[in-house]
């Protein structure tokens, strides 16, 4: 306020002065500076202008108008003006001063504006400046180098760490405040910008009070005297901590991207969008197969790409470039003629100031990739190829398939697919009719649902196939179907698992044979097989060569060689030497399809001995009905032969015993008829005699012939019943009484009253019979005995009794006669046997008798036998069986063992 | 002429006194007579007959086997020999006819024609 009031009043005081200056200037040079007095008044305006202000002027106007009128225009030293012309200049003067002072009072206040805008644009600039500062923790500082004294800013405190004002201005201070190891470095190159008159500028770490390091940075520009020296020195100085610890994170993150580029075992590469290498890795460095990067940096890198990617590695990069990333592969020719394949991950890199985008890329090698992906697609390539002509097998295969589906069909083969449900998938023609249904009704039903009654035999065994995964091979199964009801239809199915690729099962396939034919043809076989088996006949088989092929049980009876001897062997081996032309004629008939029937021959046994066989031959056809071998029942005609040889001589026996007595008689007969014994009346008696003899030996004969073949036959059945043994024996001794007296032979009989079951006739005929042999064999005067006793029931057959059976009474009939030789004493019982010559042929006998007594004692169930000696006579026993006293009592009877 | 003498040889007795009557009475013979085999190879080689009519079925010693050793004998193989045989079939006959004899006659034989048949055999005049 005070110095507001000064400044005005010292305006005003300017004027006068400048005005009392101007006239006495003008005064004391008037006599020099004519004209030049206004000037002086003008000065004095002008200076009150510069200095005073308007009003001030104004005053100065007034004052050197009256100066001007009063001491220079006439009357000199008057307020009055002579001369208007002087009045004009005059007002003039004023006018121009007036002018003047507008004028530079405009000027003063534009002046005063501008310095006023001046100054609060300095103000202003001094605030942003310190406000830019501030937020710049940018402080200012100025070194008096002459003086030695250090001027800081408030910020620059701050940026030290001293309190406000609390800076003593000495470089001491200053240094002190430096951090030890940067003090040298400050100081030199302080020392430097000062020598070299360049711009200082460094940066450099303080320690606060608080031990706290802060960077700082400064920049100064030194002042030089005339000579050239530093006298002052001033800058800025900036707080750089944040970008100290920016440049040491990016510092950092630098060396850690130096450490991943170096490290980085694919190549990152710069390269400009137009291919020219800026910066590679080693990795990459040796991709390209060089040492250093020095040998490739700003070289374009096209040349190394293989000729047929270059033109798609330029567009790449362009493209990259324009900040499209993308992926390239390509293939690269090293320094070293090495080629590889690349994969190069490209993304644009621009960074801000620089016109041209370079491309980032990220490139690895991918030769093996390459080579794998060559190897897949060949093996890929291989895989199609393989996969088409898998599929054409598969095409083929099912093709084949459906074709052998339809095949077996032709040929009655059944074949099905089921699914894990057991459901059908697929069946051909045949077994769907097996099954009776069309095919296409079985697709998708089960087993259960088409054949019911199949189900419980099939189904389980699915269930097994699934569960083991093993097949199911030749099992028979059997059943009836609705395509043919009642009838036991059989197959032979076997079932087996197909498998996925990962080994389980997915589906089951089935083939069924129709076997019932063959089934019939086995039980046939089998029927054939029991029957040759069992067959009572030898039934051999052989080939043409005549080598055994089969040998049944009665061969081996038979011919003694077991099947395993025999089978392989020739034929010959049971043909005796003198029979083998035989045998190759039958083969030679067989190899001509001609049977052979009822060939009576012998062949050889194992032991040697012969034996008498009948041969039936045929030939053994195959199916195409080729003779192929011999089929040859022999049968055992041994006993036949016997029977034969028996029967013929019996039939010759019978022959001679017939036609003895006839030659008798027809002799007899004729001699009388021939009147050759007319003369002679013994001899004809005789001859009569001789005729009737025989007549009823004849009869005799013819009938006991007939006895005994009904007997053997069985056409005489014995009416058995209880009867008295000793009215048996007792009616037979009175029959034969009169026989024995005449031959001069006594006959004693012990009867035994007990009950035998017998048909008594039969008994009777029997006791006679044996009664009239012991009469006819006993000398003259001799002994017969005719007795009875009861015995068990198995005496006489060599066995033993059985618990609570039926006793038998043994009858015995004993004579002192000539006996029977030991070799004899079976065969009198059989038909015509003679003991010797002196036979009872002679004497009346059939030959027949003993025979019937046998077979008479057979039917009874009991057993006839002689026990002798030569020349002491013999005894023959005979059995019957005895009703028991107490099942007699009862009134029941007594069955004898074996009677029915 | 003396008769001839034929040598009967049959087990069976009555055959043998019918023969004898046929012979002897129809053929003007003489029979010698043996009611066994071995009987009859006695007679034969003692009486030496001119001729054998020999059964065929004997027991003991058949007629065949003294057939055997009749040829057997030098004495009696001379002695031609007719079997007596009521055995009539095919392959007695035929066994018959391998054995040398000089004949075979069948029974029963006709009384009437047996000593013609004999003769005829043996080739003699009667």
């Amino acid at each position: 306020m005070r110095s507001t009031i000064y400044r005005r009043l010292a305006s005003y005081g300017i004027a006068i002065a400048s005005t009392v200056v101007a006239i006495l200037l003008s005064l004391w040079l008037q006599p020099f500076l004519e004209r030049t007095i206004g000037a002086f008044f003008c000065i004095a305006v002008i200076v009150t202008t510069l200095y005073g202000g308007f009003r001030p002027v104004m005053v100065t106007i007034v004052l050197s108008t009256l100066a001007i009128n009063y001491f220079f225009m006439p009357p000199l030293y008057q307020f009055t003006t002579a001369d208007s012309a002087d009045i004009i200049r005059l007002g003039g003067f004023a006018l121009v001063s007036f002018v003047l002072n507008l004028l530079n009072s405009d000027l003063q206040q534009s002046k005063a504006t501008i310095e006023q805008l001046s100054r609060r644009l300095i103000q202003e600039n001094h605030d942003r400046l310190q406000m830019a500062l501030a937020a710049a923790q940018m402080g200012l500082w100025d070194w008096n180098i002459v003086t030695g004294e250090i001027v800081w800013s408030p910020e620059h405190e701050q940026l030290f760490g001293f309190a406000l004002g609390s800076f003593d201005g000495r470089y001491e201070t200053f240094e002190a405040r430096l951090h030890p190891d940067d003090r040298a470095k400050v100081s030199e190159a302080i020392q430097q910008a000062l020598q070299h008159h360049t711009l200082y500028q460094h940066e450099h770490r303080v320690v606060w009070t608080d031990g706290s390091v802060h960077w700082l940075a400064g920049r100064g520009q030194a002042a030089y005297n005339e000579a050239g020296q530093a006298v002052r020195i001033s800058g800025t100085m900036m707080n750089i901590d944040q970008r100290k610890q920016a440049e040491m994170a990016l510092t950092r993150s630098e060396q850690q991207l130096r450490a991943i580029f170096e490290a980085e075992p694919e190549c990152i590469k710069i390269i400009s969008a137009d291919g020219v290498l800026e910066q590679m890795n080693p990795a990459g460095l040796a991709m390209i197969e060089v040492d250093r990067l020095e040998q490739v940096r700003g070289q374009n890198v096209c040349p190394l790409i293989a000729p047929a990617h270059q033109q798609a590695f330029l567009a790449f990069i362009r493209q990259v470039s324009e900040g499209k990333p993308g992926i390239l592969e390509f293939e690269i020719i090293g320094f070293r003629g090495t080629r590889c394949w690349l994969e190069s991950h490209a993304v644009p890199l621009h960074f801000p100031g620089e016109a041209t985008t370079q491309v980032l890329a990220v490139t690895r090698d991918i030769t093996e990739q390459k080579q794998a992906e060559a190897e897949i697609k060949q093996l890929n390539a291989d895989l199609e190829q393989r996969v088409a002509e898998r599929t054409f097998e598969l095409q083929q295969s099912n093709l084949l398939l459906n074709s052998f589906f339809n095949a077996a069909s032709s040929a009655a083969i059944g074949l099905c697919i089921h699914d894990k449900d057991l459901r059908f998938l697929q069946i051909n023609t045949a077994l769907a009719a097996i099954n009776g249904q069309p095919a296409k009704k079985h697709i998708g039903r089960t087993v259960a649902e088409i054949l019911p009654q199949l189900a419980p035999i099939v189904e389980p065994l699915f269930h097994r196939i699934l569960a083991t995964g093993q097949p199911i091979l030749n099992l028979e199964v059997s059943a009836e179907v609705p395509s043919k009801p009642g009838l036991m239809r059989h197959w032979l199915t076997s079932y087996f698992p197909i498998l996925d690729e990962t080994k389980a099962v997915k589906e089951i396939g089935g083939i069924v044979v129709e076997i019932s034919d063959r089934k019939q043809a086995e039980a046939a076989q089998a029927r054939l097989a029991a029957i040759v088996a069992s067959s009572q006949n030898a039934i051999i088989s052989k080939t043409l060569d005549g080598v055994i092929v089969s040998w049944n049980g009665s061969a081996e009876k038979l011919f003694g060689y077991s099947a395993a001897e025999a089978i392989g062997q020739p034929i010959g081996l049971i043909i005796p030497l003198d029979r083998l032309d035989e045998e190759m004629q039958f083969l030679t008939q067989i190899r001509q399809g001609e049977s052979i029937q009822q060939y009576e021959t012998v062949r050889r046994r194992k032991d040697g001995t012969m034996v008498d066989i009948a041969l039936t031959l045929s030939p053994v056809r195959d199916a195409r009905d080729t003779i192929v071998g011999a089929s040859k029942i022999a049968r055992d005609i041994t006993e036949q032969r016997t029977l034969d040889r028996m029967k013929n001589e019996f039939i010759s026996i019978v022959s001679h015993e017939l036609r003895t007595p006839l030659t008798a008689i027809r002799g007899s007969l004729g001699l009388i008829l021939r009147g050759v014994y007319d003369k002679k009346p013994d001899k004809k008696h005789r001859m009569i005699e001789i005729a009737a003899e025989q007549s009823d030996r004849l009869v005799r004969l013819v009938n006991d012939i007939l006895d005994l073949q009904r007997l053997e036959s069985g056409s005489m059945k014995l009416a058995l019943q209880a009867c008295d043994a000793a009215a048996l024996m007792q009616q037979a001794a009175d029959a034969m009484r009169v026989y024995a007296e005449e031959h001069q032979v006594h006959l004693s009989v012990t009867p035994l009253p007990i009950s035998v079951w017998a048909a008594p006739d039969a008994i009777i005929q029997i006791l006679t019979n044996l009664l009239s042999n012991a009469i006819k064999f006993s000398p003259t005067g001799g002994q017969i005995w005719l007795s009875a006793e009861p015995a068990l029931q198995a005496e006489g057959t060599g066995m033993r009794a059985a618990p609570n059976s039926c006793s038998s009474v043994r009858f015995a009939i004993k004579d002192l006669g000539r006996g029977i030789p030991s070799d004899k004493l079976e065969t009198v019982f059989e038909r015509f046997q003679q003991v010797d010559a002196s036979d009872s042929r002679d004497k009346g006998g059939t030959g027949l008798g003993l025979a019937i007594c046998r077979k008479i004692i057979e039917q009874h169930s009991g057993r006839i036998w002689v026990e002798s000696r030569l020349g002491e006579g013999s005894t023959f026993y005979f059995t019957l069986p005895m009703v028991e006293e107490d099942a007699g009592a009862k009134g029941t009877q007594c069955q004898p063992n074996g009677y029915s | 002429m003396p008769a001839k003498r034929i040598l009967v040889i049959d087990d069976e007795t009555v055959i043998l006194e019918v023969i004898q009557g046929c012979l002897e009475e129809l053929g003007d013979m003489e029979c010698l007579m043996a009611a066994s085999g071995i009987e009859g190879l006695q007679v034969a080689q003692t009486a030496l007959p001119d001729g054998i009519l020999l059964d065929v079925s004997m027991p003991g010693m058949d007629g065949l086997t003294v057939l055997r050793q009749l040829q057997e004998n030098a004495v009696t193989r001379s002695i031609p020999v007719v079997l007596l045989t009521a055995r009539v079939q095919p392959e007695d006959r035929a066994k018959f006819a391998q054995t040398g004899v000089a004949g075979v006659i069948l029974k029963p034989f006709d009384p009437i024609a047996l000593a013609d048949q004999v003769a005829a055999v043996f080739k003699w005049t009667l």
